[in-house]
């Protein structure tokens, strides 16, 4: 979880910032059955060998360095050069195995989790990749003159915290128990234990090479992994390339050697704009779509059909601080239910976010769309203010604060209007991302206008992390507590199989709606352009990126379309 | 009658400005021959710059040359292509100006400053341009010349500075020579070094001179012949004695009223007429000189006086001596 | 000339003493803590504090003044929280592409600026006098990304005579110093117009006219070379905003020099990279203001020091 303070396409840097990213994101890729490749292929012709995808990205991603891949950025490059040891599937719903040769096996009560490792795999640069890697990344991660952002991630497995405060030398939960055997101790049962092991932060890196480094910090210039592609060079500002690598470890259905392209390019550092221009011009195969351009782009017959696009497992949100008044009271925050017209915002915003009736989004394990049976009714707001008490709206003016930036304001302000509409009058602060949580991790505001980004596709990362009353102010900004939902929460955190717990989260989630806890608004909708020529380019439903390894590009269809 | 060098002949120049046409040079008329001087007075504002500059060809927007001819050595200069101009400035005319602490471009070293005209007009090269440049700067008398031909002009005083002009003047030999009041800007002792430097020159050079002036004691010095001028016009010309001594028009009577009587180096500043210069953008129609004038008849506000040569050499523009 | 030099150089050292100081001051004014930004909201306290100890936020605002300009003296700037490099490898890498995008629109500008000015003073008040003073004014005015994106759209996309953004040789960089160039070169335009028509008018100018010299030598050597002066002070003054366009447009244009940089640490508040832009920018200033002073005194006589 992180909180969303900005949207990726337009200041990827302060997500960056903020967001310890992940799992999520991380997800993807490369299923390791190859058949299931090819349903998702955007044609029904034979994938072909060969070609350079040439991308791009605005900001330079922070690090290649798994323990320091906390950005979106970072992570679709790191997903091709690193592998962990699981990660999601394409359907963004179930972890499946990676490094390892199958899914963990579960003993001691939920706490000791043994993996049988793959015996095929070498790293980019010929060597093995043995159970010693698996430790050796571990403790790198653990490490304290590293300071990984995600240690805390891990904070289950014994003695990882001890090696990151000092206390001890090595991971002691963390075992080899043969060349290709590794066992997890953790310290409690955790189901989302092997959510955590598909982040990036959970890549393994080569221990021979790796520990040689002159510093920790070069591994993010040169780094080497086991992933379908190899690190080539990143000119800073410029590009990052890299290129196929020859020994990964899957095939295709065929047999064929993965992955199909040669190469990947992503240009760096400039903007939106200037990105679509160089896609139009057929420069570079993926855009981002700026905001003054999408109708314009979705109407476009030339244009239309290289449009991808994802509804993102995020959710943005307003709420009264519950701690204080008038959010105390239930029959207001209901009102403010009612008193939004979300298709407003969707119209403003050019169609770029869905309107959120829910906190979890579409694509997460229990979604429901509308559990609480709320809809747009001002005249139903205006009588619930009545029904608190306040018969000509509500009194006092409340600041809203939020991480400002041009859209945001946009949407501030119909918010704005359309809640004086009801009585209710508020004034907007819009702030940067660092004081935003500093206001707001410390429960000091009055109002907020929030976003969450999952962290993996558990409702646990929403409703058990921003609706706890342990979780108050950190992230539990608005204050809310319900012991009954808490009690509820704690409970499903401990069930081992997530199925079993969805029809518990749902119920909870209803209940936190009734209790109107906060106003579900949105959740963002990602579209990006891509060249017909390239083909599987379909998103992960939980991380906006693509399975580059399972990409391919028409090659003669690309030289004819580039050279007229 | 000796060689006419330069003749004028109803010169004007009017500036077309935002607030109306300014006749500043309205009709000028005069012949110059070799080796000959002649003064120009009038008030300022009487157009005797814009007459000079009118025949170094160097008036500018908004002013323009709307008539006349400016003959040199039989040539009307107004009908010269400006490339063809180009080669008689500064070699056949050349001009001092006013004020020599301005006169001088501050960013070049005054030898380059003679040596370019030199290197221009005599097509030699830089070194043989330095070296006439070397040799100029010596005949103005100025002492280290070789030190002070690679000094900048704000290294030298004023006087030095215009000595350094009449050198650029000269520098290409030139058949006439317009010193626009070179000695106003200077203090007396130096004024009279400078008059006596260029006075000398002239007749050593042969070039025939026009003096711009305001100091009758100037004119009286180096002069041959003078022309006052008054609004754009010559009200009256003759030789030096005779314009002293007996002059015919009005406004030459105010210039010389309140002079005490002219000692051999009396210097002395024309002193103010009552009343103001017309406007020269709004003359009045009859006599400019009218509204100032002691001696006016009814006529003179509406006719202008057409000017009568009373005698040979001896003209004045004024309806007391025509019929 | 030597005890110019000498007090030039003191006085260059306080100005860039204050830049550091008032830089480091206005890095901690801002709120946020830069290891909780690091960390990210949902870490740990034990996470934050190895953060703090790693980068030094956990000593007392002075005492991390002290250690970073102890460092600064040994020519240390310090490790980048975002990409935990150091700031000095960072800034050697980009620094000299901005300086080449730098000197590319200095050249442009001259090259635009000057000879328009220039034909602008000649054409006083005629039509073309206009057009250019209006066009400067629009150049001044216009915001340099969308002068940026017209260019690349025009020429880039439209005309494909260019390449749409990117870093590489001249026909990369044309387009990113025009951008810069078209705004500060307006500046250019008007003052030598305007210093132009001053000399023009000048004394001295009549006595180049009066030799007979042709009309460009009047221009080219006697009126230009004065007119020079109030141009250098110009493109002096013009630094700061030149640095301040280069940002921007490093930015539009994928220019990875120090902009880019620069946009990136704000965006992160990476604290060290940050301070490393300012202060490679105020130095790059302070010494082309001196830079320019030296010019001064070389191209007018007058001046000494
Ligand atoms: N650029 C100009 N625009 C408009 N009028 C002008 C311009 N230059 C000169 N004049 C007009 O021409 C008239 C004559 O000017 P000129 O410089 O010839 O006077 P002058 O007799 O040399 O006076 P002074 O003794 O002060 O030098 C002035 O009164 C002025 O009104
Ligand atoms: S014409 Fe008349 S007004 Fe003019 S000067 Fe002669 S007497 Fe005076
Ligand atoms: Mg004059």
């Amino acid at each position: 979880m992180k909180k969303l303070g900005a949207k990726k396409s337009a200041v990827a840097g302060v997500l960056a910032a903020s967001m310890l990213i992940v799992s999520a994101l991380s997800g993807c890729g490369q299923t390791n059955t190859p058949q299931t490749q090819q349903q998702s292929a955007s044609s029904n012709a034979t994938p072909q060998m060969g070609g350079v995808l040439r991308t791009w990205k605005q900001y330079d991603p922070k690090s290649l360095d798994p323990t320091d891949c906390g950005d979106t950025d970072s992570y679709d490059i790191q997903q091709n050069i690193y592998d962990g040891l699981v990660m999601w599937d394409k359907s963004g719903k179930e972890i499946v195995p990676d490094l390892a040769a199958a899914m963990p096996t579960i003993t001691n009560g939920g706490k000791t989790y043994t993996f049988q490792l793959r015996k095929d795999v070498t790293f980019q640069n010929g060597d093995p990749f043995t159970a010693a890697d698996v430790v050796y990344s571990f403790n790198r991660e653990a490490s304290k003159s590293i300071a990984s952002p995600g240690e805390s991630y891990f904070s289950m497995i014994k003695g990882m915290d001890d090696v990151f405060t000092g206390k001890a030398k090595t991971v002691s939960g963390v075992v080899e128990k043969g060349k290709y055997t590794v066992e997890f101790d953790l310290t409690q049962p955790t189901r989302t234990f092997v959510d955590v092991l598909a982040m990036p932060y959970a890549f393994i890196v080569d221990k021979k090479y790796t520990s040689a480094l002159p510093n920790q910090a070069a591994l993010s210039l040169h780094p080497i992994g086991t992933g379908p592609f190899t690190f080539k060079e990143w000119k800073k500002g410029q590009d990052i390339e890299l290129v196929r690598n020859p020994h990964y470890y899957l095939k295709d259905a065929q047999g064929r050697q993965l992955p199909y392209m040669a190469g990947i390019t992503w240009t760096l550092g400039y903007g939106n704009s200037v990105a679509y221009l160089k896609f139009k011009d057929k420069k570079q195969d993926f855009s981002l779509i700026p905001t003054s351009d999408y109708v314009s782009t979705l109407n476009d017959p030339n244009m239309k059909n290289d449009i991808t696009s994802l509804v993102e497992n995020d959710y943005f949100y307003i709420g009264g601080n519950i701690k204080k008044a008038p959010w105390n009271k239930k029959p207001v925050r209901q009102a403010m239910e009612y008193a939004i017209n979300k298709d407003a915002l969707v119209k403003l915003y050019n169609k770029r976010i869905v309107a959120a009736w829910s906190i979890l989004p579409p694509n997460m394990p229990g979604y429901q769309e509308n559990p609480s049976g709320y809809k747009y009714d001002p005249a139903k707001a205006k009588e619930l203010l009545k029904k608190a008490g306040y018969t000509n709206g509500l009194p006092g003016v409340h600041p809203m604060v939020y991480v400002k930036n041009s859209i945001r304001d946009v949407l501030a302000a119909n918010i704005q209007a359309q809640l004086a509409a009801v009585g209710i009058k508020i004034t907007l602060d819009g702030v940067p991302f660092p004081k935003y949580l500093d206001e707001v991790t410390k429960g000091k505001e009055d109002m907020v206008y929030g976003g969450w980004m999952q962290d993996y596709p558990d409702p646990d990362d929403f409703l058990n992390i921003l609706f706890n009353t342990n979780q108050i102010p950190s992230n539990n900004n608005v204050g809310y507590s319900n012991p009954t939902v808490d009690k509820q929460l704690n409970q499903l955190a401990t069930v081992t199989d997530l199925q079993k717990a969805i029809p518990g989260y749902q119920a909870v989630e209803k209940q936190i709606l009734d209790d109107a806890a906060i106003v579900p608004l949105y959740h963002d909708k990602e579209a990006y352009l891509i060249q017909p020529w390239v083909h599987n380019s379909q998103l992960h439903p939980v991380y906006p990126y693509f399975y580059y390894w399972t990409m391919w590009i028409d090659q003669k269809a690309e030289q004819a379309a580039t050279k007229g | 009658m000796a060689e006419s060098i330069l003749e004028v002949k109803d010169l004007r120049t009017y500036f077309y400005t935002e607030a109306g046409v300014v006749k500043a040079v309205n009709g000028v008329n005069f012949r110059l021959e070799k080796g000959q001087s002649l003064g120009v007075v009038g008030e300022s504002g009487s157009g005797k710059s814009i007459t000079a500059l009118s025949i170094m060809g160097l008036i500018k927007p908004p002013g323009r040359v709307i008539s006349g001819e400016i003959r040199l050595q039989g040539q009307d200069l107004l009908k010269k292509s400006r490339k063809e101009l180009e080669k008689i400035r500064g070699n056949d005319i050349a001009m001092i100006f006013q004020d020599p602490m301005t006169s001088l471009n501050p960013v070049l070293r005054v030898g380059e400053q003679i040596a370019e005209a030199v290197v221009l007009h005599r097509k030699v090269n830089r070194k043989e341009g330095w070296n006439v440049a070397l040799e100029m700067l010596k005949k103005v008398g100025i002492p280290e010349a070789e030190d002070r031909i690679r000094r900048f002009p704000h290294e030298m005083s004023g006087g030095m500075r215009q000595r350094v002009m009449i050198a650029i003047a000269l520098s290409c030999n030139p058949k006439v020579l317009i010193a626009d009041e070179p000695t106003t800007a200077l203090d007396v002792t130096i004024q009279a070094q400078i008059l006596d430097l260029i006075r000398l020159l002239q007749k050593d050079f042969e070039t025939a001179t026009i003096m711009i002036t305001h100091d009758l004691g100037v004119v009286a010095e180096v002069c041959r012949n003078v022309m006052v001028m008054y609004a754009g016009q010559p009200v009256e010309y003759s030789d030096v004695t005779t314009v002293l001594e007996q002059p015919k028009h009005p406004y030459t009577w105010g210039l010389l009223s309140s002079l005490p009587k002219l000692n051999a180096s009396g210097k002395q500043r024309l002193t103010p007429i009552d009343g103001m210069p017309p406007d020269l953008g709004n003359l009045p129609e009859g006599c400019a000189f009218a509204p100032r004038c002691p001696h006016k008849k009814p006529v003179c506000e509406r006719q202008e006086p057409s000017g009568k040569w009373l005698s040979p050499g001896h003209f004045v523009r004024c309806h007391l001596y025509e019929a | 000339m030597l005890s110019y030099l000498i007090r030039r150089t003191f006085w260059m050292i306080v100005t860039l003493f204050f830049i550091v100081l008032i830089a480091f001051v206005i890095n901690f004014v801002v709120p946020g803590n830069p290891a909780r930004t690091i960390a990210g909201p949902k870490a740990s306290p034990e996470v934050i504090k190895a953060i703090e100890e790693k980068y030094d936020l956990n000593k007392p605002v002075p005492v991390q003044f002290e250690h970073y300009f102890v460092n600064l003296l040994h020519g240390d700037l310090g490790i980048s929280y975002r990409t935990n490099e150091s700031v000095n490898s960072e800034l050697r890498t980009a620094f000299p592409k901005t300086m080449y995008l730098g000197f590319s629109v200095f050249f442009l500008n001259v090259l635009i600026g000057v000879p328009t000015g220039i034909y602008a003073a000649i054409k006083r008040s005629k039509f073309m006098d206009h057009v250019i003073l209006i066009s400067s004014l629009v150049g001044t005015s216009a915001p340099t990304f969308w002068i940026g994106y017209i260019l690349l759209f025009v020429v880039g996309y439209k005309l494909s005579l260019l390449p749409i953004g990117g870093y590489g040789g001249i026909s990369h960089v044309i387009l990113p110093a025009f951008t810069v160039s078209l705004a500060s070169a307006a500046g250019y335009v008007r003052v030598v117009r305007t210093s132009m028509l001053e000399v023009l008018g000048t004394d001295y100018v009549r006595t180049a006219e009066a030799k007979g010299l042709s009309q460009s030598t009047v221009i080219l050597k006697h009126a230009f070379r004065s007119s020079v002066i109030p141009l250098i002070t110009y493109a002096g003054m013009d630094l700061g905003t030149l640095m301040g366009g280069l940002i921007v447009t490093e930015g539009i244009f994928g220019w990875p020099g120090i902009g880019q940089m620069a946009v990136t640490a704000i965006n992160y508040q990476d604290m060290p990279t940050i301070m490393g832009v300012v202060l490679v920018a105020a130095v790059a200033v302070v010494i082309a203001n001196f830079v320019v002073d030296i010019i001064y005194a070389l191209v007018d006589p007058r001046i000494s020091y």
